[in-house]
């Protein structure tokens, strides 16, 4: 039989019913038996963890018309992935049957509500959310991004403005234990970390984002071209990048703020890629963490490599031979 | 990225104020904002005393090693002032990636300015082009490292 995945809307062929994978997103579905009873009760929600509706249909005979049903239409307005958009009203849902963020419809609703409501949708529902945004308003996605970057940009900056003294005589304990050298290159680093290192930080942070969202997004969407993962567009990577830079407002949390900051957008970002470039979660992973990790093992290999000459120093000093670094 | 050619829908609309409205509005779109954050860069290497910064790479200070874009800042400033023999110093792969990129910026807002279209890149050529770069990063590294450690 034929089968549409209502996630990427590409058909395949199938024998069974049931659980199963579509063979080019890799996204789980269900296909349900026309000829089964239909259930006591009208199902109206979609299985637990696949969040999505299927269509599926005996292969036709010869001479058929070969047309397939139509996607599932979207959920109402105010449910999950609708998007806050009250039924009946707001515009009409994009071709795949997409639904604006609230944020891009922040005229409408007001841009405060807008923004929580999208914020809530990207850190609670990122799969929902990316899998059913429209990708055709990417501004609203990098001003979402650069909202958040600068107000939490801003309270950090006022918390590292405050415990400067302590961060400097913190990272001067540290430089104690470093050899000479590389303390005094991290002694020029200090200033950054404090005083006026993070005011013009935070001065700096709107003309840091656009450009750090806009860099983010084409180093990620080349990166999917390597691992034909970009099935789309870039605007969708650039709106999956823009919604979930907005996590970054999480900097206002006190203490460990970049680092739940960190974790949750490098997160949202692979389940977003997935969704909105329906490449699924593997080639998303790779894409979004194949610079952080190429990073660690330049890193780790050239720590390697300098420790290897520190031991080989050590062991000609050891024989009592000349030292050449 | 072939179809970065088909401007978003609100981009424009954000772009209008920088492009100064009318035609130019309307054909700005992700590929023209690249070309900004590019000529950006060239106006900050070129103009501002970014070496002056004490920012030193941290992996560099633990390892004494580059890191794979150590020397890229000396490099765009090197190329932005027009010496190319210490841009290919710091480092080679900088030193392309700057030419490159001022040179498609340039193009670029040219481009749209006389009205021409966006290139199509096939989708085959564009990832060729990805792996190359990475490849070129790769043999950057390396030769930086072979440079440091060797004699």
């Amino acid at each position: 039989m034929l089968a549409r995945c209502a996630r990427c809307q590409n058909n395949f062929t199938t024998e069974t019913f049931g659980l199963q994978r579509c063979p080019h997103c890799g996204s789980e579905l269900l296909l349900s038996d026309p000829n089964a009873p239909p259930p006591a009760a009208p199902q109206t929600a979609s299985p637990a963890g696949t969040g999505m509706a299927t269509s599926a249909q005996p292969a036709e005979p010869a001479g058929g018309s070969g047309a397939l049903p139509p996607p599932p239409p979207p959920p109402p307005g105010g449910g999950p992935g609708g998007f806050g958009t009250p039924p009946g009203g707001g515009p009409p849902p994009g071709p795949e049957g997409e639904l604006p963020a609230p944020f891009a419809e922040r005229d409408r609703l007001g841009f405060f509500h807008a923004y929580i409501e999208t914020f809530k949708l990207v850190a609670t529902k990122p799969q929902e959310f990316f899998r059913r945004v429209r990708i055709d308003r990417s501004g609203s996605a990098v001003l979402f991004g650069l909202v958040s970057a600068v107000v939490g940009n801003a309270i950090s900056a006022l918390y590292s403005w405050a415990g400067a003294q302590q961060a400097t005589l913190a990272m001067r304990q540290m430089m104690d234990r470093l050899p000479a050298d590389q303390r005094q290159a991290f002694e020029q680093m200090v200033p950054w970390f404090s005083g006026h290192g993070v005011l013009w930080t935070a001065l700096f942070a709107p003309i840091w984002a656009i450009v750090s969202i806009y860099v983010a997004a084409g180093i990620l969407h080349l990166l999917l071209l390597l691992f034909r993962g970009a099935n789309r567009r870039f605007d969708a990577t650039l709106t999956t990048v823009g919604y979930a830079y907005g996590l970054t407002i999480l900097l206002a949390v006190p203490a460990c703020g970049s680092l739940i900051a960190l974790v949750w957008y490098i997160v949202a970002l692979i389940i977003g890629t997935a969704e909105s470039q329906r490449c699924g979660t593997g080639k998303a992973a790779a894409a979004v963490l194949l610079p952080g990790v190429l990073l660690c093992c330049c890193c780790a290999g050239a720590g390697v490599l300098g420790l290897a000459g520190a031991m080989k120093a050590i062991g000609g000093v050891t024989k009592g031979g000349p030292v050449d670094l | 990225m072939p179809d970065d050619a088909e401007p978003s829908a609100d981009v424009p609309a954000s772009a209008a104020a920088m492009a100064g409205g009318g035609a130019l509005a309307r054909d700005f779109g992700h590929a023209e904002v690249f070309a900004v954050i590019g000529l950006l860069s060239f106006a900050v290497a070129r103009y501002l005393p970014v070496l002056a910064i004490p920012l030193v790479c941290p992996a560099r200070a633990l390892t004494g090693l580059p890191c794979p874009t150590c020397g890229m800042t000396h490099a765009f400033v090197a190329v932005a002032h027009g010496d190319v023999a210490a841009a290919l110093a710091a480092s080679p792969a900088g030193a392309l990636l700057a030419a490159l990129a001022w040179l498609l910026s340039a193009a670029d807002l040219v481009r749209l300015v006389v009205g021409a279209r966006l290139p199509a890149v096939p989708e085959r050529t564009a990832r060729l082009l990805v792996a190359a770069g990475a490849v070129a990063l790769v043999v950057n590294w390396t030769w930086m490292i072979a440079r440091e450690l060797l004699p």
